[in-house]
């Protein structure tokens, strides 16, 4: 059963996109992220264009992001102010991130950036899940007490934050850090949302939780809520620069997506935490793998069309 | 002295004008027209398009003993390719070309295999058709946008446009394809893919005879989208915010039904 992507231009199996759909959900809710960084490599594995992959992918984080984020505000799990701060930087980021996209496309070279950046990514994950999978057993084997996130922050890493300027209090959060920091980290997460057609939240939790030392709760809320009014930002940009969104596509794909991270997050509840992180972080090494035999492998045709499409 | 020789210059010019003009003549009037049938003329692409067939009837003239058909899109867009080359460990885009005057879709069929003569090859370009794909790289123009000049790098240029395009299934020379009956009457499917371009296509078909062209017909295809598929192209396309904003919100929305669903499903 074929169904024809119009802004793509080629008709793709309707099962292969709702199943990749539910697998890359079923990840997201299994490991607690927005999957966008293994959704756009597999569309791009199956023949989707990449422009048109990254941007398709990220509208259908909308989605999955929407979701989450409703059911965490029913919780008072988002802390608007600082979402607002990092926002402004996702705004400002993803606008930059469409025109780099713009430019990449006219040089000829957004494929192998685009895969350049997924190597680079994917392989600093994958290595920082297999080490922090292995420090969890080490630890299970000692027994001194685990450092909180907050003291684990190393002083040149304090002195840093606080010396910037814009000192602000997030009393819902309880922390005080410049409104510079979640602003610059906002925009990088935006420049590469629009660049790489990923949520962010891969890069997003780390800093909320072990830099600014925000709730691992509160830090999952308020990214959450950030992704999705960034990803409509991006979305919006990208269909009106860059005319890569594909609507059926995004639908078929989230049809998918928000039944697996449903399901996905009820197995996480029943399978240990140290195995699902090693099982993460090797599809991940298979998916980074993938890209780099791309770009360092000699291709069939050394002529292609510009744009992929 | 100069006066006579512009009189003779002048005099072949005509001479050279007459001769093709009434060599055209003789060849369009030796041809005879038959006729040609496609089982439709207007191809939907909808939401469910995953490629079609256009099923070609015809009667040639009696006793041709070949039949060349060739369905060609109308529209020839200039198309940006780029040429990847090894820099370091990577392989990345370092050439950019434009290139002109090449089909969108070219696919060519006849009843057998044929050798074209000098006399065949002639009348074929009189008739501006197309029976390989020299001829339209001879039509075609090829620009240097950017990259340093190497003396292969043409040949490598057609040769991967056009691997390019018969691996999309945009480019197809099916030499024994057509089934032609001893009776003139003749039959084939030309298969397109998903990725066929929107537009016009001409579909021309040749008899031959002897080696010789005797007989010719023309038809005229369209390829549009259709239905939603249309209607999602043309607002990508011409509204561009509005298709951003509706993207936006029908992901919202199903993400907020989801969520809806599975808290009805939670609470029994």
């Amino acid at each position: 059963m074929e169904i024809y992507l119009p802004i793509a231009g080629l008709s793709v199996n309707v099962l292969i996109l709702i199943t990749l759909g539910a697998v890359v959900g079923f990840l997201s809710g299994l490991f607690g992220v927005g999957g966008g960084f293994l959704l756009t490599p597999l569309l791009m594995m199956i023949g989707i264009p990449p422009a048109v992959a990254a941007a398709s992918g990220f509208n259908q984080i909308i989605a999955t992001a929407a979701s989450g984020a409703a059911a965490h505000y029913r919780m008072g799990n988002i802390d608007v102010k600082m979402g607002t701060c990092i926002l402004a930087g996702g705004i400002a980021g993803g606008t930059l991130g469409v025109q780099v996209v713009k430019i990449l496309r006219n040089m000829g070279n957004f494929d192998f950036t685009l895969r350049l950046l997924y190597v680079l990514l994917l392989g600093l994950i994958s290595f920082l899940m297999l080490s922090e999978s292995l420090k969890s057993r080490l630890k299970n084997n000692s027994t001194k007490p685990a450092k909180s996130p907050r003291k684990s922050r190393s002083r040149r890493i304090n002195n840093f934050l606080e010396g910037l300027p814009l000192q602000t209090d997030f009393p819902k959060v309880g922390i005080r850090v410049s409104v510079l920091f979640p602003f610059a980290i906002g925009a990088i997460v935006g420049l590469l949302a629009a660049v790489m057609g990923v949520g962010g939240g891969v890069l997003l939790m780390p800093m909320m939780i072990y830099i600014m030392g925000m709730p691992t709760i509160m830090a999952v809320g308020t990214s959450l809520f950030q992704t999705v009014l960034v990803a409509v930002n991006v979305t919006v940009q990208q269909a009106v620069f860059n005319h890569t969104v594909d609507i059926v596509l995004a639908i078929t794909l989230f049809t998918g997506s928000v039944f697996g991270a449903q399901i996905g997050a009820d197995v996480s509840q029943k399978m240990p935490a140290e195995k699902i992180r090693s099982l993460f972080a090797v599809i991940i090494l298979i998916v980074m793998l993938k890209m780099l035999f791309d770009i360092i492998i000699a291709p069939e045709n050394v002529i292609s069309i510009l744009g992929g499409n | 002295m100069s006066s006579v020789s512009w009189e003779v210059i002048e005099m072949k010019k005509v001479s050279c004008i007459t001769f093709i003009i009434l060599l055209g003549f003789r060849l369009s009037s030796a041809l005879e027209s038959f006729p040609i049938l496609t089982d439709s003329d207007t191809l939907k692409v909808t939401l469910v398009y995953h490629g079609s067939k256009v099923c070609l009837f015809g009667k040639a003239p009696d006793s041709s003993d070949n039949v060349f058909a060739a369905l060609v899109s109308a529209d020839c867009p200039p198309i940006e390719l780029v040429k990847e080359e090894k820099r370091l460990i990577f392989w990345l885009a370092v050439k950019k070309f434009k290139l002109e005057n090449m089909p969108a879709l070219y696919m060519f069929a006849s009843a057998k295999p044929e050798n074209l003569s000098d006399l065949l090859s002639s009348e074929l370009n009189t008739r501006n058709f197309p029976a390989d794909y020299h001829y339209h790289l001879s039509h075609s123009q090829t620009e240097r946008v950017s990259g340093k000049t190497a003396p292969d790098d043409f040949n490598k240029l057609y040769s991967g446009f056009i691997e390019l395009k018969e691996k999309q299934g945009l480019y197809k020379i099916d030499n024994d394809g057509i089934v032609l009956h001893s009776n003139g009457l003749f039959h084939y499917k030309f298969k397109l893919c998903d990725r066929v371009p929107m537009g016009k296509y001409k579909l021309r078909v040749l008899s031959i005879k002897e080696g010789r062209l005797n007989g010719w017909s023309e038809a005229e295809i369209t390829v549009k989208t259709a239905g939603l598929a249309a209607q999602m192209a043309n607002l990508a396309q011409n509204h561009p915010l509005i298709f951003g904003l509706l993207a936006s919100i029908t992901a919202f929305a199903a993400g907020a039904l989801a969520n809806m669903i599975f808290r009805m499903y939670e609470h029994g």
